[in-house]
């Protein structure tokens, strides 16, 4: 066997699947040749490449796609029973993606987050966007931002790039006081939702600033778009204290038309044991149709050790 | 241990995403006849003690959290609807990754014909990966060698978006998630050899793209 037809047997070497034999005659013919002891250094340092590549998702994302599914499975009818005799008839309804936007599409909820947020403008029924909370045409502000991207230099510092709708781009530090500002300018863009869910990622890492914090309480009372008042709600949450939040929770609490929104202001609140709410969420169990967030509601109720109802 | 439970212990051990605690907290197979008759509860539970797995697959797979959060959506809710057919011929573990493999091989097949924003960028201090991370390089502080990795991770990253999507899929399968060839074969349909094939052209690959550099 010649080395170059080993380079596969290395392959496999290096991820442990080769038989306890193979594995022995490999070893004892590397020994003895250069070439093939280096092809095994090679491989291994190639893995640890790969392995710095690796990506985690975080634990707001886990935590959001958890409260979304099951939104989306109380929507659903049980498994098993009726459904389950149904289900053949339905079968093109399971194709990926078409099947989940149809449904979406039919009524279902959906939170669906920034992909949805991407492609959606569509505005709550309950929260229409006052004409002062977004600029219809921003470039009359001055620079209008397109695009957010964040770069990491060589150096290891990341900086904010924006792209200009009409001329040039402009980047910096997201602690830059000009560069938070542009954000602000772009998180209330009616005409670009893309950039609206951009701004707000940065955002929302920077609610200790005061104009940072109005920006986002102003998204999550009016901007259209679930998935970007799921972001700024993320973004509020260390600075749930301050009047003008609590205030902002309260009301969206009550008159967020999005179950996903309303059962994360339910944590938030529940983790802050804000008994200031108690009455709010038991006005929620009481009215709410969705079975999920009700349920949410009566947990939070419960750790809280207040009642379901008013006496 | 049923050969279900002995599964997702594993893999997930390789994965780093699911303790021996928190698989032996439920039952497995009572918490899918549960949702069976009709408890959605008992779904949430199941899903709980498979998603970080799935989302860390679709989040190295798909490169992209929007993307990830949208296969996570699609393969846990076609999960739902089809849990009445589930049989326990097969360890549920294999199942849902089969549904999961079929839910990132559409969007990766969804991507190569549409047009992407690519994940290097060429900005003035030469090319940047997007998605790269760099907490590691910077503790290292050697700008040669920080340099040197990063030319590494970009065409890692380029030769990767030019594997097809099935061999994307076993690699990825194989190499972060740690899963057995034999594994792989039959959560993707396959057999052991054809994967195995599969990771070798893969390799191939990357090695080729990597040329002198490692």
């Amino acid at each position: 066997m010649s080395c170059e037809s080993r380079l596969d047997d290395i392959a496999l070497y290096v991820y442990g699947e080769l038989t306890p034999e193979d594995e022995e005659r490999l070893e004892a013919h590397a020994d003895g040749c250069p070439d093939c002891t280096r092809e095994i250094t090679r491989a291994r340092e190639v893995g640890r490449a790969l392995d710095r590549r690796s990506l985690d998702a975080t634990a707001s994302l886990l935590a959001e796609c958890r409260q979304e599914i099951m939104i989306a499975v109380h929507s659903q009818p049980a498994a098993g029973g009726l459904w389950h005799g149904l289900r053949g008839a339905f079968s093109s309804w399971l194709e990926p993606a078409a099947g989940l936007r149809r449904l979406a599409a039919a009524g279902a909820l959906v939170a669906l987050g920034f992909a949805a947020s991407r492609l959606s403008a569509t505005k709550p029924v309950n929260q229409p966007p006052g004409p002062a909370d977004v600029a219809e045409n921003p470039a009359q502000a001055g620079f209008a931002v397109s695009g957010i991207h964040t770069v990491t230099n060589p150096s290891g510092e990341d900086r904010i790039v924006l792209d200009g709708t009409r001329s040039g781009q402009v980047s910096g530090s997201a602690n830059d006081e000009q560069i938070l500002k542009y954000l602000a300018s772009a998180a209330t863009d009616a005409t670009n939702p893309g950039v609206r869910v951009e701004s707000m990622e940065i955002l929302m890492r920077h609610a200790g600033s005061a104009e940072v914090r109005r920006t986002l309480v102003q998204a999550l009372l009016r901007d259209p778009n679930p998935g970007v008042r799921l972001m700024a709600l993320q973004g509020l949450k260390p600075v749930a204290s301050e009047a003008d939040v609590h205030r902002a929770f309260a009301r969206t609490l009550i008159a967020d038309d999005n179950p996903g929104v309303r059962i994360l202001v339910m944590e938030i609140l529940t983790e802050r044991k804000d008994h200031d709410m108690v009455g709010l969420l038991q006005d929620l169990v009481q009215k709410e149709d969705n079975s999920y967030v009700k349920s949410q509601g009566l947990k939070a109720l419960r750790e809280m050790s207040a009642s379901e109802g008013h006496f | 241990m049923d050969d279900g439970v002995s599964d997702v212990l594993t893999a997930n051990d390789a994965a780093g995403s699911l303790s021996a605690e928190a698989a032996s907290e439920w039952n497995e197979s009572a918490l899918i006849k549960a949702i069976q008759a009709g408890d959605r509860d008992a779904f949430e539970r199941l899903v709980r003690l498979y998603d970080r797995g799935v989302l860390k697959l679709a989040m190295n797979l798909l490169r992209s959290p929007e993307d990830a959060r949208d296969a996570y959506q699609e393969a846990f809710l076609r999960a739902y609807r089809n849990i009445g057919t589930f049989r326990f011929d097969c360890s549920f573990y294999t199942w849902l990754h089969r549904i999961v493999s079929n839910v990132c091989l559409d969007h990766l097949r969804r991507r190569k014909v549409r047009t992407e924003m690519p994940s290097v960028l060429e900005t003035a201090d030469g090319l940047v990966d997007r998605y790269d991370t760099v907490e590691e390089e910077r503790a290292m502080g050697n700008p040669e060698r920080i340099l040197h990795n990063r030319q590494i991770e970009i065409r890692l990253g380029t030769a990767l978006g030019d594997l097809t999507p099935r061999e994307r899929l076993i690699f990825e399968m194989r190499h972060y998630q740690g899963l057995r060839l034999r594994k792989i074969g039959e959560i993707t349909g396959t057999s052991e050899e054809a994967a195995r094939n599969c990771l070798f052209r893969a390799t191939r690959k990357l090695r080729s793209a990597l040329g002198d550099l490692i």
